[in-house]
């Protein structure tokens, strides 16, 4: 039926709102946004809905521009699939190549990360990862730490930190003084009132203010990363004993600026454990309208999500 | 071999169904084990035998085998 999607989602204003935007930009864009939507529980789209409404907060008065953006970094993920099946690895591979054609592009940067917010509402495996932090990691958390999140970009993960009300002090750590100002904004926008420190901090570059966390975020960074490895191990001397790490990595993710290839999930449980962690929960999310057993046969994207433990 | 039926060979063999019609009015997406990521790889197998680049743009918009038709096409009057 052409209406269910829309049906589904009527009872949910900010998701109606988003994806009717989507629709009227990009109307071949239904039966990617049906999968996504059509069969969710009420409950999950709820807190979806509540996603959204950060994300409108966000986007401000440029949902055309947003809408537009996100199908060209579709357009632009096709591009990298392409290269992927073909190829068997993804086109960039150092960190080098990724600043070149894709961080020092503001043009490009700026529609980029605009696509990848409207990612977060409209990609399942992006949603439920934001969702498992919030459900699951979060409350796992004891109170009265301290919070250290690598690469907020777009405060989303921060914003649901500071909601939490448990950690004593919020710390987060951008690599440029573009990011650090683009999240001061982003945070700004979505009304954290709790403040997040953000300093910049090349999480490959020991911490020398000598930090000591009990928890430590790290979504969508690692595969951004020559050597994922260090990061970890940077993370690990920041954490104390028994301090949480919440990882967020896709596995078989092409994508414009990713250059660090999982093939599968053991290599990054295998990770964690070389940089000394203790994986106490994972949990996988396929991309968009396939079970997670013919993502991984079929080398689709797969977001691995865990929480783990320096022991 | 004409250009239809090599078509319909990839078609099959990307969709791994030896049985489908492939008719200039086929609508490619709805084949039963149509989706996204078969449409790359379907995509990708077109480039291969005709030696030419589709434009993930141009992807999009292609629904039916005449769609697909005009693309290779294209190549033809662009002499590449």
């Amino acid at each position: 039926m052409a209406d269910d999607l829309l049906l589904t989602l009527e009872p949910f204003s900010s998701l109606s709102k988003i994806v009717k935007n989507q629709l009227e930009c990009w109307p071949d864009h239904y039966g990617f946004l049906s999968d996504r939507f059509v069969g969710n529980d009420k409950l999950f789209l709820q807190r979806c809905d509540s996603v959204a409404n950060l994300a409108l907060k966000l986007i401000d008065n440029e949902i055309g521009e947003y809408c537009e953006s996100y199908k060209w970094t579709c357009l632009n993920f096709v591009a990298e699939q392409k290269h992927f099946v073909r190829y068997g690895q993804y086109r960039l591979t150092t960190f080098e190549e990724a600043r070149e054609q894709v961080y020092d592009n503001d043009e490009y940067m700026s529609r980029y990360l605009r696509g990848i917010l409207m990612s977060q509402i409209f990609w399942d495996n992006h949603a439920r990862a934001i969702d498992w932090f919030r459900e699951q990691f979060l409350v796992s958390c004891r109170s009265g730490g301290d919070y250290l999140e690598v690469g907020p970009g777009h405060g989303l993960y921060a914003y649901f930190a500071a909601q939490a009300d448990r950690f004593s002090t919020l710390t987060g750590w951008e690599y440029s003084a573009a990011g650090v100002a683009a999240t001061k904004a982003a945070l700004e926008k979505l009304g954290v009132k709790r403040g997040l420190d953000l300093v910049r901090q090349d999480v490959l570059e020991s911490d020398p203010h000598g930090g000591a966390f009990d928890v430590a975020v790290i979504s969508e960074v690692l595969e951004h990363l020559e050597r994922p490895q260090v990061a970890l191990r940077t993370l690990y001397r920041c954490l104390r004993p028994g301090g949480r790490l919440f990882v967020n990595v896709p596995i078989n993710s092409p994508a414009p600026d990713h250059i660090f290839l999982w093939r599968n999930q053991q290599e990054v449980l295998d990770l964690l454990s070389h940089a000394g962690f203790k994986t106490l929960e994972a949990e996988y999310f396929p991309v968009t309208g396939y079970p997670l057993d013919q993502a991984l046969k079929r080398r689709l994207t797969v977001n691995c999500v865990f929480i783990a433990e320096r022991i | 071999m004409g250009r239809l039926g090599e078509v319909a060979r990839l078609i099959c063999d990307v969709f791994g169904d030896e049985s489908i019609n492939v008719s200039p009015d086929l609508n490619i997406r709805e084949l039963e084990n149509w989706d996204s990521f078969r449409h790359v790889n379907l995509m990708i197998a077109i480039e291969d035998a005709f030696e030419i680049v589709i434009a993930p743009a141009d992807m999009e918009h292609i629904y039916s085998i005449r769609d697909l038709l005009s693309v290779i096409e294209r190549r033809d009057e662009s002499g590449g």
